[in-house]
């Protein structure tokens, strides 16, 4: 199955792929590491495609940058600069062990974190990791929090005329551990069945909790009662809180699992995730 | 259609090329640029075929826009190789058997190559990091481990044997060299003036009359050069067993399956005939289709072809001695259900023809093929030319595994569209079109009991199988047979009775795969086996000593067994994984489990009868207990100049080593340096016939005709050696490039100075030589001939894996495989279809499985959703091999291929039971499977004790002819692994 017919885009600056955008709207996509997107089209899943506007060209999407309040990934950064980048794995083991868990090497330096946020598939490794994060989306002339990015599969808040530019993470609060799990069928190079990412803040009892599961509803979801019940509890409540995200979830049956397997292997993750996320509090 | 002008930096060299924005890197540098060594394998990134580095970094060619990498360094695995050495990791692939079908060779070393930049001593974790993106579907990433570890120079060694010059040796494959450069042609990286390219439509509904096929918008495309449909293709129908040819071309009245080809375009390029296909309209009237083997057999359901009632294609009912005697002889009977899965050959080379009608009229065929022979022979019968009108080419192959062992549509489609348009034609499947075409295992419903005495002996067997064979035949009849046939060559069965139903459903046909009908009733019965012994206090591997087969034994259904060390391979399986200190000691969540299994070494029959003249032209021809003609035929031709010898045979090489076999046994035959024997077996004008890497023949059957062959070489030089020497030619003897006089080996003379007087005063020095198995192979009733064959394997598998309790995530740890495979030629060869077996096996038994909707369409055919085992998943193995000498064998050998897939299924599933204390009988053996089982603790159903009556021990007929001699009962094995 050929590509269709389409024009390549290799804008400059923001200010030229945001005129591209605005002129060619719904015939438009941008194209960051495209490892959905040549697949959707190959596989002829998006239609009525005709311009690619390409980021790669455009300076400053590349950097994994440390602020003083917290970390800013470019839109280009690849999950395979993210596993590997020595300060990530210090401060979020959690996200480099998510990214390093994606695909194979080859995508791993093809595809791109902005890709795989935006393109919003229920099954991306880092969206939960970003929602439990507290993580925003920068776009160009706005922020958007990742907890409200996500409106369905292949659906986010970011417009035709607008591109994800960076990632923002805000840098951990002191006794804070984050952990994410995910259960694949193989050892490699496997979408995710189901995955959890939790953060928690502890202090002797527990301060703040946030519960996202991944690939078991259309969106990234979060867990919102498990983590409002996690808030003010001791760390022995883990196997109920899991409980709890179980029945949270949304999934649906596929070629990868069953409905009720998912609900199954959601509980053990969320139990699994939190134990490490406390363990990680220090 | 807009194009521009792009310099791409390729292997350090700028190359102006005009692109279309759309088009991708992987197309660019195959169509463009001439870089085939790039291979296409899924087009959307899932198995990393066509890995280049950018910028150093490994990368998907197939998920990259050519247009937008100008400016980046790109290198290829043309690019490796510098001044024409090769990279010491391409060497280190072609010294450790890292290379077997060699289509993920390219990708695979480039992604090793990325990784040996960043840190020159990898770990096994870090290695199995690199390459999870990599699928290999031949050689278990064993070999590949080994050689990334070992690339600085070190090698493994594999247990090689003494006894002769060649045979016997771990020699590189003669062609990995070809293979780790890029420089091995695959039939799509071939490409002749003037070539169109061809794509199929596929029906799009499971069960339909064609009402109306307007191919009319599609012919005015521009680019497009002709379309044909049913009406164009001939009226005659085609297959593999002549006694059901059931397939048109493309489809003329009945669409049976999604995916059956109802039309073909042949256009200027692969992306105008994809179009073309959008444009053709096609109507049907809907039937209602069945997709459920039990449905399809009840009276009123849909019916498939007229001329099979309730979809019945193949009956068997079999039944020798008397089980109703066995089972009242038995003091414990057990019976089960069990349920194989549907799964895929996968190659990793999706299938691929090119055609093209050369002036005289005669039809050139490249295909992507495994048996040669037969498309050979299924293009005379399709288009009624004579075979001499006809030349087949088969280019390399990228793995075949059976998927390509029988005429495809790209073959029959592509020679009627160059017919028509006077131009080459290429067509060459999607991975998509792989799985719709399928031809994989069938989906086994099997039901099973076994009766045994309290010591464990077997007094009978039954087994009752329902195969869904979907739309077609293909091998479906000879797949219903070897589900029962091969099942007493293991165990002595005093009582055994088989019934068998091979149904129509509206699903792609399923055909032959390794080990071909026989890995399902094998894990079927490995399994009851295990729950017997477990059930009655008998240690499995015990029961299995008890009842296994002995040398020079015939079957209860008249198979005659030569050569047959199992006892010592499972012997041998017990000491090495260390058994005793393992089973049943093990905590909760850990699991060891045996499994066993052979293979024939070559059908005894061919698969058509008769002699090799066209199918209409023949008489009705009944079966006779003998071989019309010869299976394997070579010709061995020295150049002129006594320095090389050309061995011919039509015998494929598809990735199995099949070439380096019959390199290593000509030049031992010849008695002179591998290195000076050439292998030619892609040519149809150039070799006589064998007929193909199927039912693992070509070790023993083409081995043996090269062997002939090169004797009868050596015949004709021996006067003139022994003039020179002054002896008498039975004094002489052939080896390391000298005759010389047996018992005095100083005197002598060069092998290459006789051979060129030879040349001189006679001409040509060629060498016949031919097999044709024993005569009278098999029994009296119908389908005695299936499961023939003038040699058996034997092998033992122990498998020791870990449960996730709380998922059922299995993590296969590691496998132990003792086999008897005659005596090895090539032994690094034999470990390397091991580790391959098992890893695939293992993947099968847990992975893999075609699902298909309620409207008959498949869910997963693409490898993001059909899961092959990647390097990550693959056990550490030991692969060892018993001492065994087959009398029927080339230098006493017999197959390996098939035979090792077999232990592998009932070795995972005992392991898990044994890890869990929960039999999965339906594979995939899924962690949602296991989990759910663990759960809810269904009890089992348990055999019965009962008052058996009293039996005489059964004592086996001796096998007819030839028989195997005692070994010595030694074991061999690979070097201490590097995986650990």
């Amino acid at each position: 199955m050929p590509i269709p017919d389409l024009q390549l885009h290799r804008p400059r600056s923001l200010e030229e792929a945001r005129d591209l955008l605005a002129r060619f709207r719904e015939s438009a996509r941008v194209l960051a590491g495209g490892t959905d997107l040549l697949v959707d089209l190959r596989q002829d899943r998006v239609t009525g495609v005709e311009h690619l506007v390409a980021l790669r060209e455009i300076p400053g999407l590349r950097a994994i940058e440390e602020l003083p309040d917290g970390w800013r990934f470019g839109a280009l950064v690849t999950p395979e600069m993210v596993a590997r980048h020595p300060r990530v794995r210090e401060t979020f083991p959690a996200l480099a062990e998510a990214a390093a868990c994606m695909a194979g090497w080859q995508v791993r330096n093809l595809g791109t974190i902005g890709g795989n946020i935006a393109s919003a598939v229920p099954s991306s490794d880092l969206a939960p990791f970003f929602i439990a994060a507290g993580g925003e989306a920068i776009l160009t002339e706005r922020r958007v929090p990742l907890k409200d990015f996500f409106l369905g599969p292949r659906r986010t808040a970011c417009a035709r005329d607008e591109i994800l530019t960076h990632l923002f993470v805000p840098a951990p609060a002191p006794r804070t551990g984050i952990s994410y799990q995910r259960f694949a069928l193989r050892g490699a190079n496997a979408l995710a069945v189901a995955s959890v990412a939790a953060m928690l803040r502890l202090d002797g009892a527990i301060e703040d909790a946030r519960v996202v599961l991944g690939a078991v509803a259309p969106i990234p979801l979060i867990a919102a009662k498990t983590s409002a019940f996690l808030i003010g509890k001791p760390t022995s409540v883990f196997a109920e809180a899991a409980k709890i995200a179980r029945e949270e979830a949304r999934p649906i049956s596929d070629v990868r699992g069953s409905k009720e397997y998912r609900l199954e292997i959601v509980e053990v993750l969320a139990a699994r995730a939190l134990a490490q996320a406390a363990e990680r509090c220090g | 259609m807009t194009y521009r002008t792009v310099v791409l930096k390729v292997n350090g060299r700028e190359c102006p090329v005009s692109v279309k924005d759309g088009d991708t890197l992987l197309h660019v540098l195959r169509e463009k640029l001439a870089l085939t060594g790039t291979k296409r394998g899924c087009e959307i990134g899932d198995c990393g075929a066509c890995t280049v580095l950018v910028d150093g970094g490994p990368m998907n060619a197939c998920l990259l826009l050519a247009a937008a990498v100008e400016g980046r360094e790109i290198t290829t695995i043309e690019g490796l190789a510098k001044g024409g050495e090769l990279h010491p990791l391409q060497r280190a692939f072609v010294e450790e058997g890292a290379v077997q079908c060699g289509y993920c060779s390219p990708g695979m070393i480039l992604a090793a190559k990325a990784l040996l930049d960043r840190n020159p001593d990898p770990g096994v974790e870090e290695i199995k990091d690199a390459l999870g993106g990599n699928l290999c579907r031949c050689t278990g990433y064993h070999g590949i481990i080994r050689a990334v570890r070992n690339w600085k120079g070190a090698r493994s060694t594999h247990g090689d044997l003494d006894r002769h010059e060649c045979v016997g040796r771990s020699l590189p494959r003669v062609d990995a060299i070809d293979k780790v450069t890029g420089r091995a042609k695959y039939t799509a990286d071939l490409a002749f003036p003037g070539m169109l390219h061809a794509r199929l439509l596929g029906s799009a509904i499971a069960h339909g009359r064609i009402r109306r096929i307007d191919t009319s918008k599609a012919e005015a495309l521009q680019g497009v050069a002709a379309v044909i449909t049913g009406k164009d293709v001939p009226d005659v129908t085609y297959g593999v067993s002549p006694a059901r040819y059931d397939e048109h071309v493309l489809a003329k009245e009945k669409v049976r399956y999604v995916g059956d080809p109802i039309a073909a375009v042949a256009a200027v390029d692969e992306e105008t005939a994809e179009r073309a296909l959008k444009l053709i309209e096609a109507e049907y009237e809907e039937l209602p289709a069945v997709f459920d083997p039990e449905e399809a057999i009840r009276d009123g359901a849909p019916l498939l072809h007229d001329k099979y009632k309730n979809n019945v294609n193949t009956l068997v009912e079999q039944h020798f001695g008397d089980v109703e005697k066995g089972f009242a002889e038995a003091d414990y009977v057990r019976e089960e259900s069990f349920v194989g899965n549907h799964t895929n050959q996968a190659p990793m080379e999706p299938h691929a023809s090119i055609a093209t009608w050369e002036g005289d009229g005669t039809l050139v065929l490249h295909s992507s093929t495994q048996a040669p022979h037969y498309v050979h022979y299924m293009l005379a019968h399709v288009f009624k030319i004579p075979l001499g009108r006809i030349r087949v080419v088969r280019p390399t192959v990228g793995g075949g595994f059976g998927g390509k062992a029988a005429t495809t549509p790209l073959d029959l489609c592509s020679s009627i569209l160059a017919r028509k348009t006077g131009r080459p034609v290429r067509a060459v499947f999607t991975r998509r079109e792989v799985f719709e075409y399928n031809r994989g295992r069938h989906r086994q419903h099997m039901r099973m009991k076994l009766g045994v005495k309290k010591d464990g002996r077997i007094t009978a067997f039954q087994s009752r199988i329902l195969l869904d064979g979907g739309a077609y035949s293909s091998f479906g009849v000879a797949t219903a047979y070897y589900a029962g046939g091969m099942m007493p060559t293991l165990y002595h069965l005093p009582n055994y009775k088989y019934d068998g139903i091979r149904v129509y459903t509206n699903k792609p046909a399923c055909g032959a795969f390794r080990g071909h009908g026989v890995p399902q009733p094998r894990f079927a019965f490995e399994c009851l086996l295990n729950m017997v012994a477990e059930e009655i206090g008998i240690d499995p591997i015990e029961i299995r000593l008890r009842n296994a087969m002995d040398r020079n034994t015939r079957t209860v259904n008249d198979l005659d067994i030569r050569s047959c060390e199992f006892k010592a391979t499972l012997e041998a399986v017990r000491e090495k994984a260390g058994w005793a200190a393992k089973y049943g000691k093990l905590a909760r969540g850990r699991g060891i489990g045996v499994g066993c299994g052979g293979f024939v070494s070559g059908a005894g029959y061919a698969i058509y009868r008769g002699d090799v003249r066209l199918s209409h032209e023949k008489q009705p021809q009944p079966f006779v207990k003998e071989s019309v003609f010869p299976h394997g035929n070579a010709m061995v031709r020295v150049l002129e100049d006594g320095m090389a010898a050309v061995c011919m045979i039509g015998a494929a090489e598809i990735g199995q080593g099949a070439a380096t076999i019959l390199t290593q046994i000509c030049a031992e035959g010849l008695g002179i340096p591998p290195d000076r024997v050439r292998t030619r077996a892609e040519d149809s004008d150039l070799c006589p016939i064998d007929l193909g890497a199927y039912s693992s023949r070509v070790t023993l059957m083409g081995g043996n005709a090269v062997l002939m062959a090169a004797r009868d070489v050596v015949k004709k030089l021996l006067p003139i050696a022994a003039t020179e020497l002054k002896c008498k030619a039975g004094q002489l003897e052939v080896g390391g490039g000298r005759i010389f006089v047996k018992s005095e080996p100083a005197r002598a003379m060069d092998w290459a100075e006789a051979a060129r007087r030879y040349f001189n005063a006679n001409g040509p020095l060629v060498g016949t030589g031919w097999y044709k198995p024993p005569k009278g192979l098999g029994g009296d009733f119908k389908g005695a001939a299936v499961g023939t064959s003038p040699a058996y394997s034997f092998g033992s598998s122990v498998c020791e894996l870990s449960v996730d309790l709380d998922t059922g995530k299995v993590s296969v740890e590691r496998f132990t495989d003792f086999h008897d495979c005659g005596t090895p030629v090539n032994p690094m060869s034999v470990h390397g279809q091991v580790e391959g077996a098992i890893v695939m096996g293992a993947g099968e038994t847990l992975l893999e499985e075609m699902v298909f909707d309620a409207k008959g369409r498949v869910v997963n055919p693409s490898f993001h959703d059909y899961l092959l085992m990647t390097i990550r998943d693959a056990p550490e193995i030991f692969s060892g091999l018993v001492d065994s000498y087959e009398p029927e064998g080339p230098f006493g050998a017999k197959e390996i291929g098939e035979g090792s897939t077999l232990p592998v299924l009932g070795a995972v599933a005992h392991a898990v039971a044994n890890a869990t204390g929960v039999w999965i009988t339906e594979l995939p053996i899924t962690p949602e499977k296991i989990l759910f089982a663990m759960k809810n603790g269904k009890p089992r159903s348990a055999g019965k004790w009962q008052e058996g009556r009293p039996s005489k021990p059964f004592r086996p007929k001796p096998c007819r002819g030839k028989k195997a001699p005692d070994p010595k009962g030694g074991t061999r094995g690979q070097s201490p692994k590097v995986l650990a």
